[in-house]
């Protein structure tokens, strides 16, 4: 490694005006962000996929903007057409257009994605923190819940509590949340086992920081690249098993345009209109790899210690 | 080494009562009264609705009922389907078990069959076309959402081509797709992670030593870089478990496969309370001795861990 740029004697002039651990700070936190952008674009596939996804970010946030037709409108005497020119990508059994729907259901995936990974890592977040840093009995209560929660089939689970709550695009957001944190919790729990053995929390606690401010200014800090890198790799799962709930009607409920919902109807119609099945299979597959490659230029570029 | 197996054991225990708890919750939580859905239709008296709730049990506090209805299933009783009236749970899930067992089994085999040798090869030939084709598969191959790749094949092979049944189970025609479906996740999941362990085995000290005490590079290959790169996808595969279950579910639905995903869907969506509790709780219990082997199996195969 470089020797650090701050020890640097002819730099104490200019630390002198301004307090030098603010400089400090601010230095080697641009620095290690723009070197870890840097590793970032040397993964040309991850980068395709961040500029799609900014794309369809766009599109999840106006959607009115790409529909060229109403994705509600019916056409009875149009029901299940093939392609054609004012609807690029056929007709649904209702007659409505298929683009516009799929991008309507891009809204929808995004929302449930992206409301589910912030609830997850509210509570996956903490808990882990909490189990890693206070040990003892903290740590066993923590820990076998989380146990109790990685033992149930993640689909089994979503499948019951839709079951149970009634199925609705809110449901499914909470359901997903609540499930998925687990796997948060556990590595930064491991992560924070042994940065809390490590000399700078120790001289932390040595000039009287409490625990809070230990926890929030030198553990969190340094278990935020694998969060973000999980957090990346796992939103491509739960657009999946939205997805998979919206498909078994379990999620996200007609008239509500979703990529599942869209999949269901193909499945029910498959022998009379098999088109209806093909694209909204490819919209899913099409984002889920993007956040996966996403998610691997970010492990390469914020994660060292993963790197294949 | 026996310590450690005790303290497995003891927590599997744990998390498998937390489960029990969890699961009877959220049954309790769930809206509507199942004696309305026993009775359907049908006119009954104040007197008659008393009768079939004292015979359930529904009559009694919550903690009571869920001590009779632990004690039972852990006798193997698992109750009685309220919907399907009278029968006998466990029989339900016996019947189906089978199917599920043979459709699960079947999918490991064939994904192990084809990601071990194909990850290693990847590594051997690194940065060769065979090895970025790989790579790519198993990129696509995790994104692929299952479902979707269910109802594509019955497109392609039941319904345009007819080589295969579309649905239903009997004879090896029926496993063929379900199989296929089930496994391709795992498959780029296992390959992927057999590469990059095999990659990492190769640049150890012990293969050098191999190499330069003058073994065939054959030998080097299945004798030190394979045998080693193995051990973590052991491990994996023990805890895929959960995951098969999931995609067990979504693939024995498309398919109309008889097994314990199926029975678990058509309960759901006819709120069949004990069938559910009971499928919830096997499924996890199934995860925790799973997993609980993987753990004992890694430390036999994995001396390191036998020391510690």
């Amino acid at each position: 490694m470089d020797s650090n740029p701050n020890l640097d004697v002819s730099r104490e002039g200019a630390a002198a005006l301004i307090p030098k651990e603010l400089i400090a700070v601010e230095r080697k936190r641009r620095s290690e962000f723009s070197r870890s952008w840097k590793r970032f674009l040397r993964f040309k596939p991850g980068v395709v996929a961040l500029i799609f996804l900014a794309f369809m970010s766009i599109v999840a946030i106006v959607p009115m903007a790409f529909e060229p037709q109403s994705f509600t409108a019916t056409n009875p005497s149009m029901r299940g057409e093939g392609p054609s020119a004012q609807h690029l990508l056929g007709q649904d059994q209702l007659g409505r257009d298929i683009l516009s729907r799929l991008i309507r259901g891009t809204r929808y995936a995004f929302i449930v994605a992206f409301a589910a990974t912030a609830i997850s890592l509210a509570i996956g977040v903490p808990v882990g923190a909490a189990a890693g840093y206070f040990g003892g009995w903290v740590d066993t209560i923590l820990s076998r819940i989380v146990d109790t929660l990685m033992a149930f089939p993640t689909l089994v689970l979503l499948i019951t509590l839709a079951a149970v709550l009634g199925p609705s695009i809110q449901t499914t957001v909470v359901v997903i949340g609540a499930t998925v944190w687990s796997t948060y919790a556990r590595v930064v729990r491991a992560d924070v086992l042994s940065i809390r053995e490590r000399d700078f929390v120790m001289a932390a606690r040595a000039i009287g920081a409490n625990d809070r401010r230990i926890i929030s200014r030198h553990v969190l800090p340094n278990v935020l690249g694998p969060v973000i890198v999980i957090a990346s790799l796992s939103v491509g799962g739960i657009i999946i098993l939205e997805a998979a709930l919206s498909f078994l009607g379990l999620g996200i409920t007609p008239p509500t345009p979703s990529w599942g919902g869209m999949l269901s109807d193909g499945r029910s119609l498959m022998r009379v209109y098999p088109h209806l099945a093909i694209v909204p299979g490819v919209a899913i597959f099409i984002t889920v790899l993007a956040f996966n490659l996403v998610g691997d230029g970010l492990r390469d570029a914020l994660d060292p210690r993963q790197r294949e | 080494m026996f310590a450690y197996m005790v303290q497995r054991i003891a927590q599997g225990f744990v998390v498998l009562f937390l489960v029990t708890l969890l699961t009877f919750g959220i049954m309790q939580a769930a809206p509507g009264d199942p004696i309305d859905l026993m009775v359907g239709e049908a006119q009954i008296t104040q007197a008659e609705f008393d009768r079939i709730r004292e015979r359930w049990g529904f009559d009694r506090p919550w903690y009571e009922q869920y001590v009779t209805w632990l004690s039972n299933f852990v006798r193997g009783d698992l109750g009685r389907s309220v919907v399907r009236t009278g029968v006998p749970v466990h029989e339900m899930v016996l019947e189906a078990a089978w199917p599920t067992i043979q459709l699960n089994v079947l999918a490991m085999i064939l994904a192990t069959s084809i990601a071990i040798p194909a990850g290693v090869l990847a590594a051997v030939k690194r940065y060769s076309i065979f090895d970025s084709g790989t790579m790519i598969w198993a990129s696509a191959g995790v994104a692929l959402p299952n479902f979707w790749v269910g109802l594509m094949l019955i497109i392609l092979f039941a319904l345009t081509l007819g080589w295969l049944p579309s649905f239903g189970a009997g004879t090896w025609k029926h496993l063929v797709m379900p199989v296929a479906v089930l496994a391709i996740n795992e498959t780029a999941l296992l390959t992927r992670l057999m590469r990059g362990t095999t990659l990492e085995v190769m640049n150890q000290d012990f293969v050098t030593t191999a190499r330069s005490k003058g073994l065939r590079e054959n030998a080097v290959l299945i004798r030190h870089i394979i045998r080693n790169a193995m051990l973590p996808s052991v491990t994996v595969i023990g805890l895929r478990v959960a995951f098969l279950l999931s995609g067990t579910i979504v693939v024995e639905t498309i398919f109309g496969y008889p097994g314990i995903g199926q029975l678990f869907i058509t309960s759901v969506y006819r709120l069949d309370y004990q069938v559910i509790q009971a499928v919830v709780v096997l499924f996890t219990l199934f995860v925790v001795v799973a997993n609980i082997v993987t753990d004992m199996v890694y430390a036999i195969i994995d001396p390191r861990i036998r020391v510690q």
